[in-house]
């Protein structure tokens, strides 16, 4: 651990032993005041989830905290009638949605991606052992018709949630229905989707039900997507459409006041997903998820109230299968299938409390662990012949990766208008893989990583409306089988495993300003990313040379490739600034605005950094009535980004010279007519532009008119 | 064995010297200062939890989950702010509720919505609700025996009672806002509200805490 790191870490420790002994002795609060229309603007049931810090009238909102958040709540995916997951996150500030093929959909926060950034699915990690580095297509394998909000937190987060949170956190939190107090209620809801760009459609059956003292919600989603036809001179893109089915149960039982346990299983299973770059550029006659799988089941104990010393406590259980089986076939080798087939399968437990000490403290703490086993295969097909061979897989079969970590955040309230969070965290990973290469023999990977971070943020009140927020956290990324366990030839020599990778490090600083009124609000955010220790491929050495002596002798002779290693060489610098704003210029209108802008700079290779996402935004007019109407008229645009890394250059992905700008027209509207149900109407791009969003293998939907329907049923 | 030996001292000096030798002065102030925490905690009982924006918001929101709010309202829905005027803390409540809800509240759920306030030192509470329509009474901090009072005609004029202070559920009052670890909570006394004509949905009773 770096000098720094440690002292960040004493710090943060200091600081929460420090300002307890402060509380100890003055005993004094807070009183943060609010705007009643603010307020009324919540769900009744976000009102419930205000904390209030203290019995002497001090409050705290949620969006009071110093990070930098955006929600998806509900309402907005019910209104916008989002297609998956992933494309509810690209209208957010400082979020771009890359799409390598239409099935698939990674987000970018703070210009990283894939494995940079951490996705959790009510609290548990969806993040596993074999997440890339780049884009990937995980966050796809939620379903977006069962969930309740999307939280999306911009820098790091590795304090509380740990490894991958370097970029931003996603917290995907599912519906639930709460345990009843009388008598039993059911309901149902069915919806129906369609879209003209694609065919698109979707279907699901919802059910919900409560009495006491239980309370259950359950689904059934069906989608199937045709080929997407993209804006004017671009037309159809084969190679697109896939069809996936979602199950979703949850139930929730009340013990006694306070304290629940609630058990949830999800489904989702996509067919036919075909990896569009590859085949729109000819390199691949096949290429396609089929299928691709995830299952999830967990149990959860929640316990409220429990007395003095212990606030809440939380206790989850929780069981992941990811599966995914790729076939591909090359062009130059028309008569071989390669059939990849990798699984992990993660058990994950975690323990999480907090107290209040006193009236100007709320500690949260806990530890957790998963443990993730890969099976890994692959099966060549030789069509000519009829043979099927068996070979190594992407991953070491049969290897594992534990992780495991103990955190602590303290919210202090330091005097009236300041406040502070600190953390701190300490996480250790164990993997174990064994590898086979004829060209090395047996491999036995064993690695023990481990990171110590810490963090520290604080909100001032500057006035009753404006606030300001300062905050430094460090971020990592542990080495994972991805990182651990690649073994064998590539373009440029022959990569051998190096299992002592150290985690990838980050600190990044932010300073933002927020203004909160009730006819205008907004934020602006700076930020600044160092990444250390970045995992980059560099030369190494196999049995102490720098090449692979295959004879022996030595002397690297012809044929006898290079050694190269992944290896903590990298560093990187991002930078950016991010701003959003709403106005209600009437009543029942309001005028909606994002901008972000971002830099990043390969220090190692003095060149930008990879897949940087250009400056872009979302500027729109909401115009909804009390009586269920709206209407929403909002264009996205994008700026040219020509600033490419050489990866970026070679990238089919990208066009030559760089991504072009872009600015879209869109419309969407809805009305709520009980009781025959909520009917939703939009029509996407309507000047039927071509545009393609910085790094993906697809261009955007052209004109797409998409129609929703949603008929809620109460039986009781 | 001290307490005995002062009654006993006839010799005032002698007696305050006793004291402080042994140590019963510092036993006299431990005892004071626990019976001033014991009244304050009783006292605190009475008092409101949660903000008074806060609360408002939430029983506003509470309160369109009244089956029967629409047809009680009758076109408008008019709050009477139940406070005394000698009490300095249902004062500043009332005060900061009107403020509060001046400047843009005006409806609920398309019904308009008014407010006005009762001072329950002078006004006659019956009279009030009967001429001006009220169909909410929101009960500020005040001594028990009060609340009782505005729950004995709340129930006979069929009008809902609503409080920030927890503790006046158990006189009669039909929604309460507490507090459960550090959020706010729903209290509901569904005899007290159904006695007073309200009928809230199943969906609200799962987000509260309900007194049967």
């Amino acid at each position: 651990m770096r000098p720094v790191h440690m002292l960040m870490c004493l710090l943060c420790a200091a600081g929460c032993l420090l300002f307890g002994t402060v509380e100890a002795q003055t005993g004094q609060g807070v009183y943060q005041s609010d705007d009643l229309d603010d307020l009324m603007g919540m769900e009744l049931e976000d009102l419930l989830k205000i904390s209030v810090f203290s019995a002497a009238r001090h409050q705290q909102k949620l969006t009071d905290s110093p990070r930098s958040v955006s929600v998806i709540t509900r309402e907005e995916i019910r209104r916008r009638n989002y297609r998956t997951t992933p494309e509810a996150l690209n209208e957010l500030v400082g979020v771009l949605v890359q799409e390598t093929n239409y099935g698939g959909g990674s987000p970018f926060i703070r210009g990283l991606v894939g494995n940079q950034i951490l996705i959790l699915i009510d609290g548990i990690r969806l993040n596993n052992a074999i997440f890339r580095l780049g884009p990937n297509q995980y966050l796809n394998t939620v379903d977006i018709n069962q969930i309740e909000r999307i939280e999306v937190v911009r820098g790091t987060g590795s304090v509380l949630y740990g490894s991958d949170a370097l970029g931003g956190v996603i917290n995907i939190v599912t519906k639930s229905e709460k345990a009843g107090e009388g008598r039993i209620d059911l309901q149902g809801r069915s919806f129906v989707r369609y879209a003209s760009a694609d065919q698109g459609t979707i279907g699901r059956v919802e059910f919900r039900g409560s009495g006491r003292p239980w309370g259950l919600i359950g689904g059934l989603s069906y989608k199937k997507f045709g080929d997407l036809r993209a804006g004017r001179g671009i037309g159809l893109q084969t190679y697109t459409g896939y069809d996936e089915s979602d199950a979703d149960f949850k139930l929730n039982l009340r013990l006694k006041e306070g304290h629940q346990v609630t058990a949830a299983l999800q489904h989702v299973r996509q067919t036919d997903v075909p990896r569009t770059d590859r085949l729109a550029s000819g390199v691949n006659l096949k290429y396609e998820w089929n299928p691709q799988a995830r299952d999830l089941a967990y149990a959860q104990y929640e316990a409220s109230d429990l007395g003095s010393l212990v606030n809440t406590v939380r206790l989850a259980l929780s069981y992941q299968t990811q599966s995914g089986t790729v076939q591909t076939i090359l062009t130059a080798t028309p008569d071989v299938q390669d059939e990849y087939f990798d699984r992990v399968n993660t058990l994950g437990a975690s323990f999480q409390l907090s107290s209040t000490l006193g009236k100007r403290q709320l500690l949260t703490y806990g530890v957790e662990y998963y443990g993730d086993r890969i099976a890994s295969s692959k099966v060549n097909v030789d069509f000519a012949t009829g043979t099927e061979t068996q070979a190594e897989g992407t991953f070491a079969d049969g290897s594992t990766y534990r992780s495991m970590g103990a955190f602590l955040q303290d919210e202090i309230q330091v005097y009236r208008p300041l406040s502070l969070v600190l953390g701190a965290r300490y996480s250790r990973f164990r993997v174990r893989a064994n590898l086979d290469d004829p060209n090395t023999g047996s491999l036995e990977i064993r690695s023990t990583p481990h990171a110590v971070t810490g963090s520290a943020y604080a909100l001032c009140r500057l006035t009753d409306k404006v606030t300001a927020t300062l905050g430094v956290a460090q971020g990592f990324r542990a080495p994972d089988i991805d990182d651990l366990t690649i073994l064998g030839s590539f373009s440029s020599g022959f990569e051998v495993p190096n299992p002592d990778l150290t985690p990838e490090q980050s600190i990044n600083y932010e300073f933002g300003l927020r203004v909160q009124h009730s006819r205008y609000s907004g934020s602006v955010y700076y930020f600044f990313t160092d990444i250390q220790d970045m995992i980059v491929r560099g030369a190494g050495e196999f049995n102490g040379l720098p090449f692979m002596d295959y004879n022996g002798n030595g002397i690297q002779d012809p044929g006898e490739e290079d050694v190269y290693q992944r290896r903590n060489l990298g560093r990187a610098r991002i930078q950016g600034s991010e701003a959003e704003g709403r106005l209600r210029i009437l009543p029942f209108l309001t005028a909606i605005a994002n901008l972000a802008w971002i830099r990043g700079d390969d220090l190692a290779a003095d060149t930008p950094l990879r897949r940087m996402p250009p400056l872009r935004g979302k500027l729109g007019l909401d115009w909804s009535t009390t009586k269920g109407m709206w209407i929403e008229v909002y264009s996205l645009f994008a700026a040219k980004q020509d600033r490419l890394a050489p990866g970026d250059v070679s990238d089919p992905r990208i066009p030559d010279g760089g991504t072009p700008g872009y600015l879209t027209l869109n419309l969407r509207g809805g009305i709520d007519i009980r009781p025959y149900g909520n009917f939703t109407l939009g029509c996407e791009n309507v000047t039927n532009q071509a545009y393609r969003l910085h790094g993906s293998g697809i261009d955007g939907p052209g004109i797409n008119l998409v129609i929703g329907y949603e008929l809620p049923v109460e039986w009781l | 064995m001290a307490l005995t030996t002062w009654a006993g001292s006839r010799n005032h000096e002698g007696l305050l010297r006793k004291m402080r030798n042994s140590k019963t002065i510092m036993r006299v102030f431990g005892l004071t200062a626990l019976l001033v925490i014991l009244w304050t905690t009783a006292l605190c009982a009475q008092k409101m939890v949660v903000p008074v924006k806060l609360q408002l918001a939430i029983l506003l929101k509470a309160l369109t989950y009244d089956r029967h709010l629409k047809e009680k309202a009758d076109g408008e829905i008019l709050v009477a702010i139940c406070y005394h005027q000698e009490q300095k803390q249902s004062v500043e409540v009332k005060d900061e509720l009107l403020e509060a809800t001046k400047a843009s509240l005006d409806s609920i759920e398309n019904i308009p919505l008014r407010f006005t306030s009762v001072d329950m030192q002078k006004d006659d509470l019956a009279a009030v609700i009967t001429r001006q329509g009220v169909d909410i009474l929101y009960v500020t901090p005040l001594s028990s025996a009060v609340a009782e009072s505005i729950t004995a005609v709340s129930r006979e004029k069929k009008t809902t009672t609503v409080t920030g202070v927890p503790d006046y559920i158990k006189s009669g009052v039909a929604v309460a806002i507490g507090i459960k670890g550090d959020k706010p909570q729903i209290i509901i006394n569904l005899p007290a509200a159904k006695a007073e004509g309200a009928d809230f949905s199943s969906e609200l009773l799962k987000l509260a805490k309900v007194i049967q």
